[in-house]
């Protein structure tokens, strides 16, 4: 083969072109990269969970105010959506020395996290620059407190109550359920004529995982005891299992398959009676099926021995190496301005409320249509914040679990879950077999 | 002076190859939940971990039957496809053309477009066999084993298919005529033409293309983590699934790397047999 290539003998000259395009080549990257870093322009780079259009065209109006609010200052972001994409993101800026400047509406279990990696700076002047302390929701405030640090600027809280289809509820002469007996005895009375009591989705993701865990609290069951040893090999843990493999029975076909949106979507479109999930549902019937709008309410999670449900507290956070603390520090004040407050409660009402409570009574906030029509089940909600616990601190008792946000995202609550439902295996080995992944992330 | 020409290649190769190879096999030694290097060196503990646990051998297995599954797919497909665009018919431009369409749409796209037909409730598939019969009640495509395993690899020999069938037609093509007019003259059928003239000279290119596709279905994360995130349960998760998931989900970023690095000797090894037996069918002359 080597005979059939041309003679090639490389001058001095040619020596020296190839080295001198190699060289500026090799250099060039590094600038390339620069030009494609966020900090370019110390403007204020941030990344956000919130991924649905109405809340980007939120962000894009806050970007907008704070271009013009700080001489032309750039504010620029990437909206990742919550979890993985997002922490993925997070932890290259992080190893690369270039974290973003914002990390926006994250979740306080996440941020504990990352301060105790020392990858957080501390947000407890800027709180008091914002407003004063007892405007603020005490739960918020505690879900970004860490021994006595505010680790970020709350924004908004959210817990998850159980929607149900009042008329059909009322048709079959039912209750709202309280308790996992009545949850099943009414999934199964409305299981007719193509309609499903109620939706398990268990498809291998994070919304399953958030039901299982929610279910065990409910259970009086723990995902780790007070001083963080791994608790899923106990009868709490079986028997939700086995509960949920009998709900399972009154969920859509297809069910294994359903993820968040399929879980929301189930119920808004008329296919379930009814569904764990958090405020957005209203807005999503409005949007989606108005005919529902007078035929919903809500109820706590049906439970075997406790009412329990999840808290999520989100809020912004400043990385400790970010280059332009200042600028963000004048992004989160902006956020909370009431202008811009309101208006970010609008984007989905009763999904999130403030953390800083004095807003829910802003008049923008109160004229919303959704508020005010379904100003009782929103009132409810709120009022479920009482039962309200965290997956990084599972009750006042439990210490900070820093690894509940990987467990979480590890699928091994997910997995088991499906072991049960789909591959019919006996729940106690499962709880065993979980007990023992559990173990290997939280020994850490 | 050949040397120094290679400097600049070399430092490239470096700079792109080299560093990030290295530091996955330092980090397969660390203990480490982050990817800023927090971490303790471990020795040998990750693949301990790793050998005695199962869950490695166990996605390496579902790795071996995706990617056996659709490569050979892929191939039957391919050469089949291949064999048929070389005949002479009407349309056979527009054919060579179409065929193509699957290989170019994005993986996003074709996962998404085969979970709606693998729907459940609305999906196409579950239509027709409950249209013709074939079933009396829905099929759990994407939920149940092995349906679920048997589905990803339909959706990957379906995806690259035209991969295969358009080496392979290149090839066909440059077929000299006379030794089809040859075996003809001999009385040689279709079948004794395909067997002793078309087989020999498309061996080769089916050769390669079987090398790039096993590596290439084997390092696939997107195929089969858009259609089944590895599910149910654990029955589709294989090694790249699995190492996202370590990696990138419970940043155990440590394990992770110890499962790439096996990975590649895996690979490496798949390599070096292939090119053994490569090396042998030319007569040692590549």
């Amino acid at each position: 083969m080597s005979d059939n290539f041309p003679s090639f003998t490389p001058s001095r000259r040619d020596f020296l072109k190839v080295t001198g395009l190699s060289a500026a080549a090799l250099a060039g990257i590094p600038a390339l990269a620069a030009c494609g870093s966020d900090n370019e322009n110390a403007g204020v780079a941030y990344i956000s969970q919130d991924t649905t259009d109405p809340e980007i065209a939120a962000y894009d109006k806050w970007n907008a105010a704070f271009t013009k609010a700080n001489d032309g200052l750039e504010a620029t972001g990437q909206h990742l959506g919550a979890g993985t994409d997002f922490l993925t993101k997070l932890e290259a800026g992080l190893a690369a020395g270039n974290p973003p400047d914002l990390v926006t509406r994250w979740f306080s279990d996440e941020a504990r996290t990352y301060w105790n990696r020392d990858s957080i700076a501390p947000a407890t002047e800027l709180l008091e620059q914002i407003a004063p302390l007892e405007n603020w929701d005490e739960t918020a405030i505690s879900a970004f407190t860490v021994d006595g640090t505010l680790i970020g600027i709350p924004l908004d809280v959210s817990v998850f109550p159980f929607f149900w289809r009042k008329d059909l509820l009322e048709a079959a002469n039912l209750q709202v359920p309280e308790t996992w007996d009545d949850l099943l005895t009414a999934a199964e009375k409305l299981t007719v004529d193509g309609m499903h009591g109620t939706v398990v989705p268990h498809a291998r993701s994070t919304q399953i995982s958030y039901i299982f865990w929610i279910m065990l609290w409910s259970n009086g069951g723990c995902v780790v005891d007070p001083a963080l040893n791994v608790a899923l090999d106990t009868p709490e843990v079986v028997e939700t299992l086995n509960f949920l493999k009998e709900l399972a029975q009154f969920s859509p076909p297809g069910s294994a398959q359903f993820d968040w949106g399929d879980n929301i979507g189930s119920f808004v479109s008329g296919k379930s009676a009814s569904v764990l999930y958090q405020g957005r549902v209203l807005a999503n019937i409005e949007d989606q099926n108005p005919d529902l709008r007078d035929a919903i309410t809500v109820g706590m999670v049906p439970y075997g021995k406790q009412p329990a449900t999840l808290g999520l507290w989100s809020g912004s956070s400043i990385p400790a190496a970010a280059e332009n603390p200042e600028g963000a520090e004048a992004y989160i004040k902006m956020m909370h301005s009431p202008e811009h407050y309101a208006s970010w409660l609008n984007v989905a009402p009763g999904h999130n409320w403030a953390a800083d409570v004095t807003m829910m009574d802003n008049d923008t906030v109160q004229a919303d249509p959704i508020v005010n029509h379904y100003s009782d089940i929103i009132d409810e909600i709120r009022a479920m914040s009482e039962f309200a616990r965290s997956f990084a601190q599972e009750s006042s008792d439990h210490e900070v679990n820093y690894n509940a946000a990987s467990f979480l995202n590890s699928n091994v609550l997910a997995d088991m879950v499906q072991r049960v439902l789909i591959n019919d295996e006996d729940a106690s080995s499962v709880a065993r077999w979980g007990a023992e992944q559990a173990t290997a992330i939280m020994e850490r | 002076m050949g040397v120094a020409f290679a400097i600049p290649t070399v430092l490239l190769l470096m700079l792109l190859f080299a560093y990030p190879l290295v530091s996955g096999v330092q980090l397969s030694f660390q203990k480490t939940f982050d990817l800023q290097g927090n971490g303790s060196f471990v020795g040998l503990d990750n693949f301990k971990y790793l050998f005695t646990t199962g869950i490695f051998w166990d996605a390496l297995w579902k790795g071996v039957i995706w990617t056996a599954g659709s490569v050979v797919l892929e191939l039957v497909l391919g050469v089949g496809a291949a064999l048929t665009l070389n005949l002479d018919f009407y349309g056979r431009k527009f054919a060579r053309a179409i065929i193509l369409l699957p290989y170019l749409a994005p993986v996003v796209v074709t996962a998404l477009i085969w979970r709606w037909m693998f729907d459940v409730d609305r999906g196409l598939l579950n239509e027709l066999a409950l249209a013709t019969g074939l079933t009396g009640q829905p099929l759990q495509w994407l939920s149940q084993m092995p349906l679920a395993m048997i589905a990803v690899i339909l959706v990957g020999g379906w995806h690259f298919f035209p991969f295969t069938a358009n080496a392979v037609l290149g090839r066909m093509q440059s077929i000299p005529k006379h030794l089809y007019e040859a075996a003809q003259i001999e009385r040689a059928g279709r079948f004794a033409q395909f067997w002793d003239v078309t087989r020999p000279a498309i061996a080769q290119v089916v050769m390669t293309v079987l090398m790039f596709r096993v590596l290439w279905a084997f390092n696939d994360f997107a195929t089969v983590y858009l259609l089944t995130g590895g599910g149910p349960v654990d029955g589709t998760r294989t090694l790249p699934v699995l190492i996202y998931e370590t990696g990138f989900r419970q940043f155990n970023v440590g394990l992770a790397a110890a499962m790439s690095v096996l990975m590649v000797i895996i690979l490496s090894v798949f390599l070096a047999v292939y090119l053994r037996i490569a090396l042998k069918q030319s007569g040692g002359t590549r």
